[in-house]
């Protein structure tokens, strides 16, 4: 009885002491943080200004961050910019999309037999190590300098962490859980939503997302090396042309290309993993 | 229908002879391995020539010529670069762990150095280092450092914070303090981090072989293409992936090696519990 008065009473306290403090502070170390941060880009940015006035850079040709961020603000307003992101956008989404068609059913078909992920495991390692950029020759000679070509290879290069982590989800997937979804007649729709997407998203997850780096870095190294439409061509012709400061706009195009797909990507993860404990600490 | 489940889980997890999970690795590949080439006997297309062709061509071209002056140089680039990026990512990694908020200020550079393609940073090294081996040597060192760099902050973070405690109370120098604690509680995932830029750094290898001055295997398969010497090229891809697949190989058994004590650590904390 005394334990029940008690308790209710200091869980009360705490909250009107402890929680309006730890917010401002938090607020306060989210402001100071902020700060800290715009000073070590505002440092950096300057460091590379001075760098830019050496003898070195001056004869490498090198553009200050004036001259490069005008000039990738001036792209912003030229169709040609729009179109090679949006280029390398498309070849890059639809990779994604056909390794995670292909990866995940493969995967997960693979992954219920044992002998079946035996006799993929060599093959699988085998072409896995194989670095993507190895094969644009091959897709050159195939498919010539075009979209297709870089599709090729950035699938290539995506695929296998979908497929392994799909094989690793279908491995480890707990059977007591189809089980009980089907002692309670679940719906089929309820069976997906509630059974089988929380369980398999955790596993699939780590492969997606190192699927959707490696698919980008290679879409533009495809681009690039094998000349096909998009970022990475757009870079190389503009250092052909000695046009250092559109190539640095360029490049300052694919850093915030990376940027916002990792941010979309942690917001995803938010969105739909924020329940899995190995996510949970983070918050 | 519900009664056939058990017993199918029970046939997964029934132990096996290992010469019979032996047979069930090999016959997959082997039948590949034979049906590409019968397939292939009577290809007449250019690009896809004979395999037999392609195995006859790599004892001719590789062995022992192109071994010296391609293969070598690969490997000599790409041990350096990553032993120098696997140092590297530790220092950066231990000091950003150990100083929260230097790793809070610099982490829009981090997340930047990241997030961005690394090839596409290709014409910058070019513009600064041309096409020679000082380039080759930069790019993969930049590139393959990040995810180790970010997976030592996250190990250095997970020490017991109680350790911390009895350093301080014991007065163990700073030295020690990496030595015994730090660096063996972020091992495992220094390891995983190493893994996913080993990859990186094989990536980054054929990149800028293709674009730089001769010499690596990335270079040879690109010229082969260029001239049209499509047999040489494919015999590029299979040295590379035989490159690739025993790289990887070795890596499994160093990882193995250095982190058995971990390995042991949690079967010992797992059967004890």
């Amino acid at each position: 009885m005394t334990t029940q008065q008690v308790t209710p009473r200091k869980a009360v306290d705490l909250q009107q002491i402890a929680v309006p403090a730890r917010t401002r502070s938090k607020q306060r170390r989210w402001h100071r943080d902020l700060a800290t941060q715009t000073g070590v880009v505002a440092a950096a940015l300057v460091l590379w200004h001075i760098f830019s006035l050496s003898e070195m850079a001056q004869k490498a040709g090198m553009p200050s961050p004036i001259e490069s961020l005008t000039r990738f603000v001036e792209l912003l307003g030229v169709s040609v910019f729009w179109q090679s992101i949006g280029a390398t956008i498309i070849s890059w989404s639809i990779a994604l999309l056909l390794s995670l068609g292909v990866g995940i059913p493969l995967g997960m078909g693979i992954g219920r037999s044992r002998r079946a992920a035996d006799s993929g495991r060599f093959l699988i390692d085998f072409l896995r190590t194989i670095p993507s950029l190895a094969i644009i020759p091959l897709a050159l000679l195939l498919l010539g300098p075009t979209r297709g070509m870089v599709i090729m290879v950035a699938t290539f290069s995506a695929v296998w962490p979908v497929l392994i982590q799909a094989i690793y989800a279908a491995e480890h997937s707990d059977p007591v859980l189809s089980r009980v979804a089907r002692s309670f007649r679940l719906k089929w729709t309820d069976k997906v939503r509630y059974v089988l997407a929380p369980e398999f998203l955790a596993f699939f997850w780590p492969g997606v997302r190192m699927a959707v780096t490696a698919s980008l870095l290679v879409t533009v190294g495809a681009e690039l090396i094998g000349g096909a439409p998009g970022i990475g061509q757009a870079i190389q012709a503009a250092l052909l042309v000695n046009q250092q400061a559109s190539m640095f706009a360029y490049v300052i195009a694919a850093a915030l290309l990376g940027l916002g797909i990792n941010a979309v990507l942690m917001l995803v993860q938010r969105k739909l993993l924020w329940w899995h404990p190995s996510l949970r600490k983070d918050q | 229908m519900a009664l056939n489940v058990p017993t199918k889980t029970s046939s997964r997890s029934r132990k096996r002879p290992w010469f019979k999970t032996l047979l069930w690795q090999s016959w997959l590949p082997l039948s590949a391995l034979a049906v590409i080439w019968v397939a292939s006997e009577q290809s007449t297309s250019v690009y896809f020539p004979p395999a037999a062709e392609v195995f006859r061509k790599i004892s001719i071209v590789w062995f022992p010529d192109a071994l010296v002056t391609d293969l070598l140089p690969s490997l000599g680039r790409l041990v350096l670069g990553f032993a120098l990026a696997v140092l590297l990512g530790i220092a950066i990694g231990v000091l950003l762990g150990l100083f929260r908020s230097a790793e809070t200020a610099v982490r829009p550079l981090t997340e930047t150095a990241r997030a961005i393609p690394g090839v596409a940073l290709l014409p910058i090294a070019m513009m600064f280092f041309g096409t020679g081996e000082s380039m080759k040597l930069v790019m993969i060192v930049f590139i393959a450092m990040w995810p180790i760099v970010l997976n030592t902050i996250e190990g250095v973070r997970s020490v017991d914070p109680a350790l911390r405690n009895v350093m301080a109370s014991f007065r163990i120098t700073a030295l020690d303090r990496f030595r015994s604690v730090y660096l063996p509680a972020a091992m495992p995932q220094i390891f995983s981090g190493a893994r996913i830029s080993l990859a990186i750094a094989v990536a980054v290898m054929i990149a800028v072989e293709m674009f730089g001055t001769p010499g690596g295997i990335g270079y040879f398969i690109r010229d082969a293409q260029q001239t049209f010497r499509i047999i040489d090229m494919w015999t590029g891809l299979v040295i590379l992936g035989l490159f690739g697949y025993t790289l990887n190989v070795i890596f499994r058994a160093l990882e193995d090696r250095v982190l058995r004590w971990q390995k042991r650590m949690a079967k010992h904390v797992q059967g004890e519990s």
